[in-house]
């Protein structure tokens, strides 16, 4: 007796949760395609029934097993595309109501143990969307996995190997990534961007070093007090100067993107130079660096 | 006590004193007399009839009246006040002057009363603004009872040279002047050339209201208005606190005081995820409930979302403590916050205590985390456990709750914290018991140890 009164409600929950699972199945197939425009046409999340539903019934899940099935079908789905269920949960935490569904994705994160590199690889394609919300979310991720910290620069080495890796293959570096690089820290970005070009002559070498190295003394000096924020050394603007000539796209990119960002050490020759640059990274970079400078 | 019995047959006195005056303010002069004790012995500083200073003109002051007649004028400071035609003595043409202004008030004072009635004017000041208006908070008054109060009265943002305004020109307090009869010619005096004014909040070209020896000519009032705005700024570089008074343009005598105080400190409230700053603030914001409350104490609070503090700590929280040290005169910060906001609250203080070197001198007064949660990303569901660098005093409030509850979502203990040693685990206690992440800093307790340990410790 005790067994069937328990069966009867227990059944009728089964069949009220397929109800459910059915109506956020046709819920999810109505739901927009967060739209992605950038160099890549695969960088969209377009929300995947069959994974909202498990992330939703981990997020909101009535009691410890339900969480741990939901839980389980995740894993099993990312035994085969991880960097899919990546995206698929930030679309989940985008889209959430609450903050118990918005830290879900995180929750998911960390008890399947996904790596850095795959949430990297998973989110640099999406840089390049023109959905603010996404790309902030997409940034605020990223910061995660570059170790940032106060008093540490980022760490693009997750980078370096994916933009290596389309160098090797004769491709061009994510338009996205470069741009977020450049712009989140351009020195640690040039650094990057010249060990995944694998630049193998010291006399290569050594000048991009030293001028990142005395623009970034610069810097330091600003920020603790060495230097008024509005002041700078000679020697540095030399050494962007000589820069912003450089052959590499990449190093002139960092020269422009160190003009936007600190405005005392512009000069007109340098603006000049940039601003009709046949790179299109370095003029997008340059542009209104002219209206800016007085 | 005494005052209010003798007031409760005031209207009765005054039928007496028409009948006859004069005996009958004899027979009060022995009275207690609130206030005589302010008059100045060089002048007499109060409007015409007002001998106590409280400024009515009641049966107290004829009280006081009835003591000085026959008096030299210079025998005491109430008698100098009592000669309200300046003729030398205090006679019946004073007392008839006095008549004429007994309950009511007069724009004119000793020695050149003529018995006009006067004006009244009220001030009333504002808490601080947030970027292009009051947002996230709502516009809130000073109370009457604390506006000449020092500390916890108005408050000013130093507005100095190099202030960035991160948000946009906000450093100016909004202040409403009332007056009646529309018309009435008032002015403001400063005690402290830092203090100006303007009619507009963000300071346009010719919108300032000159001060000429401290006191500003008839407020611009529309011919039939009886409130006015102003924005009132505080130049100087340096903190301080200042009156503002609106008086006649004719006389010396304050209608209503205003007593500004410089901030010194600033307070930082971060909530958790998917938490919106909101004034009143959502219940179930407990961060943000605190961070109102502290606001309508008086302190320069601001709420933002976690997110504005980046794993660095860099962001636009931090650009808006950097400027209050290094331009506005701040030597204290407070920082608080709930979930990712405890791990923000960390990140920004770390940041803050490597950058002293450039910012200048300040202290971390207090930080608080509420079920701190480490905030490198949005996906970040680690413990924050460390405590925020160089903070002076850290309030730790934490649940263990379970993975079925909350995620797994957990603060934990923090060494070093209040309540001694590492912060209070919620659940051992009974009010607690039942706590998870998703409503640990919803408790009326973890809320008030927050407040009454933070008004202990910090000056506005």
């Amino acid at each position: 007796m005790m067994n069937a009164m328990k069966s009867k409600p227990l059944a009728a929950l089964r069949i009220r949760r397929h109800t459910a699972a059915s109506i956020l199945l046709v819920l999810l197939s109505t739901l927009p395609v967060v739209a992605v425009a950038g160099d890549d046409p695969s960088a969209t999340i377009a929300p995947r029934p069959d994974v909202q539903a498990p992330i939703t019934q981990f997020a909101d899940a009535h009691n410890e097993a339900e969480r741990g099935a939901a839980l389980d079908q995740l894993a099993g789905l990312a035994d085969t595309d991880h960097e899919m269920l990546v995206r698929q949960l930030v679309f989940f935490s985008k889209s959430a109501s609450n903050e118990k569904e918005t830290m879900a994705s995180g929750a998911v994160i960390a008890r399947l143990g996904i790596s850095d590199l795959t949430i990297a690889r998973a989110l640099v394609p999406l840089l390049d969307t023109t959905d603010e919300s996404l790309a902030k979310s997409v940034r605020n991720i990223l910061g995660g996995v570059e170790g940032r910290a106060a008093g540490r620069r980022p760490d693009f080495s997750i980078y370096r190997e994916m933009i290596a890796d389309k160098l090797r293959a004769h491709g061009e570096p994510p338009a996205g990534l470069v741009r977020y690089m450049y712009e989140s820290d351009p020195g640690e970005a040039l650094l990057a961007m010249m060990r995944a070009n694998q630049l193998r002559k010291p006399e290569e070498i050594r000048p991009i070093l030293w001028a990142e190295h005395v623009v970034s003394d610069v810097l330091w000096k600003q920020r603790f007090g060495f230097l008024a924020p509005d002041a700078v050394e000679p020697a540095a603007i030399d050494e962007l100067s000589r820069l912003s000539d450089h052959q590499a796209w990449w190093v002139r990119l960092y020269v422009a993107e160190i003009l936007r960002q600190h405005p005392a050490f512009r000069t007109p020759q340098m603006i000049a130079r940039l601003s009709g640059d046949p790179d299109p990274f370095v003029r997008e970079a340059s542009a209104g660096l002219n209206d800016q400078h007085e | 006590m005494l005052i209010q019995d003798n007031l409760a047959g005031e209207m009765e006195a005054v039928t007496a004193i028409r009948t006859c005056p004069l005996l009958i303010a004899v027979g009060l002069a022995t009275l207690w007399i609130p206030g005589a004790n302010r008059v100045r012995a060089d002048s007499c500083p109060y409007a015409c009839g007002d001998l106590d200073g409280d400024q009515t003109v009641g049966i107290l002051d004829y009280s006081l009246f009835a003591e000085c007649i026959g008096e030299a004028p210079s025998s005491s400071p109430t008698c100098l006040c009592a000669d309200l035609d300046g003729s030398g003595t205090v006679d019946l043409h004073d007392f008839a002057l006095l008549s004429l202004v007994f309950q009511a008030t007069s724009d004119e004072a000793p020695p050149g009363c003529t018995g006009a009635i006067g004006s009244t004017a009220d001030l009333m000041a504002y808490r601080p603004q947030h970027g292009a208006g009051y947002a996230p908070f709502i516009r809130t008054t000073i109370a009457d009872a604390d506006e000449e109060d020092a500390t916890v009265g108005p408050g000013i943002r130093i507005n100095g040279q190099g202030d960035i305004d991160p948000s946009g020109e906000d450093d100016l307090i909004e202040i409403t002047v009332t007056i009646d009869p529309p018309g009435a010619q008032l002015a403001l005096r400063r005690s402290a050339a830092a203090l100006h004014a303007w009619t507009t909040r963000d300071k346009q070209a010719g919108t300032e209201i000159a001060f000429t020896s401290d006191k500003t000519a008839a407020l611009p009032f529309a011919p039939t208005a009886t409130e006015l705005t102003l924005w009132i700024e505080w130049t100087s570089p340096s903190p301080g606190v200042a009156e503002l008074d609106v008086e006649p343009v004719t006389s010396d005598v304050a209608k209503d005081t205003l007593v500004f105080h410089t901030f010194q400190s600033i307070v930082m409230a971060l909530g958790g995820e998917d938490q919106v700053p909101s004034d009143p603030a959502d219940p179930n914001n407990g961060t943000f409930v605190v961070a109102t409350a502290f606001y309508s104490l008086g302190l320069d609070v601001h709420m933002y979302d976690e997110d504005n503090v980046g794993a660095d700590g860099s962001g636009a929280v931090y650009n808006e403590v950097a400027d209050a040290i290094q331009h506005r005169g701040v030597g204290e910060v407070v920082i608080f916050g709930y979930s990712h906001g405890g791990g923000s609250t960390y990140d920004l203080a770390d940041l803050l205590d490597i950058n002293r070197a450039g910012l200048g001198v300040f202290e971390i007064t207090f930080t608080s985390y509420v079920d701190s949660v480490s905030n490198n990303s949005d996906v970040d569901v680690s413990q924050e456990l460390r405590r925020p660098p160089s903070t002076d005093y850290h309030l730790n409030h934490y649940q263990h709750g379970s993975f079925f509850q909350d995620l797994g979502l957990d603060g934990g203990p923090v060494t070093d914290s209040n309540p001694p040693p590492t912060g209070l685990d919620v659940e051992t206690t009974m009010w607690g018991a039942n706590a998870t992440h998703f409503i640990v800093d919803d408790y009326v307790q973890v809320r008030s140890l927050i407040e009454s340990s933070l008004l202990g410790l910090v000056a506005p």
